[in-house]
């Protein structure tokens, strides 16, 4: 069993705030593939550049357990892509066993 | 007797709680206008293990399915939402302003009907806010829900071949037809993972100089919709799909032909 932590925008790109149904819809998609998560307390501040301009942001911190990194590596790209979508990210930032990477 | 939370986004949530639940309930309630309670210390609250919706495994608060189906729960987010409000970090009409879409509209977005759109508001997975006495949907979150019914595309079940003068073939793009059954020129099937599947049939008939000539048919279908067929007795495609394209006679052998190139 693997923890796997997925890092979600608390505002859109306009700055916007997502409100609870906008993150339990997301959430929804957490339950269906993972059978369960958990909010991890507090957030994570972090910045990032895009074409010269460095922006910063806070993110909210999601723990999901797969039985297996590989096995279960689709979900995981699944539910990237969900992400990608539901908040209008060009990436998701994703920790597992102290790695990370920016899918 | 149950018990009405009215969200801030105009729905009513009914939910019957448990002694413990209303306790924690209360407790959440008084957190929200309690100005010393930060917004940080109410989400943890929320999500953390004096939670008695949560499961505790591993040194986690796991968000399990049947809290996350617990109207209790949508009742504690709201109070965290109610929370943000209060201390300026949820702009509400910036929040609303983002749901613009009808229940027809998402529907047509999404291929399916209007009541499949209202059960994924009903079950949380399409967010909603009520906006004079209707449900408006956000277009981001509509292109989520068609994101992860991407992810697992609809079975198709398919029995095909060639059989008294009817002919029906497939081709699946992005899987693979599992064959179940061969017998007299017929293959019963299924298409369990797919991203397009192209169709020909072919109808032999007897033309006016009396010779035989082939009229040809052609779909291009894409995961999603409503429960449809494709068939030439007693050939047929049946599942949830969408007809991306649709040609006959030359065109129809055309655009097989182009897809068969496609896929070399």
């Amino acid at each position: 069993m693997t923890i796997v932590e997925i890092l979600i925008p608390l505002t859109s790109n306009e700055g916007t705030t997502f409100e609870a149904a906008h993150h339990l819809a997301f959430e929804a998609h957490l339950i269906t593939s993972f059978g369960g998560y958990s909010l991890l307390p507090g957030t994570v501040r972090g910045g990032w550049m895009d074409e010269g301009v460095v922006f910063s942001d806070e993110s909210r911190v999601y723990a999901v357990a797969v039985e297996s990194l590989l096995g279960d590596s689709h979900k995981i790209l699944h539910i990237v892509e969900i992400a990608k979508a539901h908040y209008g990210q060009l990436a998701i930032f994703v920790r597992y066993l102290g790695l990370a990477e920016i899918l | 007797m149950p018990n009405h939370h009215i969200t801030i986004n105009g729905r009513t949530i009914e939910y019957e709680p448990t002694p413990s639940e209303a306790r924690f309930v209360q407790r959440v309630e008084a957190a929200v206008t309690n100005a010393t309670v930060s917004e940080a210390e109410l989400r943890s609250l929320i999500y953390g293990p004096e939670n008695p919706l949560l499961d505790q495994q591993a040194g986690y608060s796991f968000v399990t399915p049947a809290a996350f189906d617990n109207p209790v729960f949508r009742v504690l987010l709201d109070l965290l939402d109610q929370k943000r409000v209060r201390m300026g970090s949820l702009d509400l009409e910036k929040a609303a302003a983002r749901y613009t879409l009808s229940v027809a509209e998402a529907a047509e977005r999404l291929g399916i009907r209007d009541s499949a759109v209202r059960t994924a508001v009903l079950e949380g997975r399409l967010p909603s806010w009520i906006k004079d006495g209707q449900i408006r949907l956000a277009p981001a979150s509509v292109d989520t829900y068609e994101v992860s019914r991407r992810g697992r595309p609809p079975r198709l079940l398919v029995t095909l071949g060639s059989k008294d003068g009817a002919s029906m073939r497939v081709r699946v793009v992005g899987g693979e037809l599992e064959v179940n059954n061969k017998a007299g020129g017929v293959v019963d099937g299924a298409v369990n993972s797919w991203e397009k599947v192209a169709v020909i049939t072919g109808a032999k008939r007897a033309s006016r100089n009396g010779s035989n000539e082939v009229t040809y048919r052609y779909w291009l279908l894409e995961p999603g919709g409503q429960q449809r067929r494709v068939e030439l007795e007693p050939f047929k495609v049946v599942g949830r799909f969408t007809i991306a394209e649709q040609k006959s006679g030359k065109a129809a052998s055309e655009a097989w032909h182009a897809l068969e190139q496609m896929a070399e």
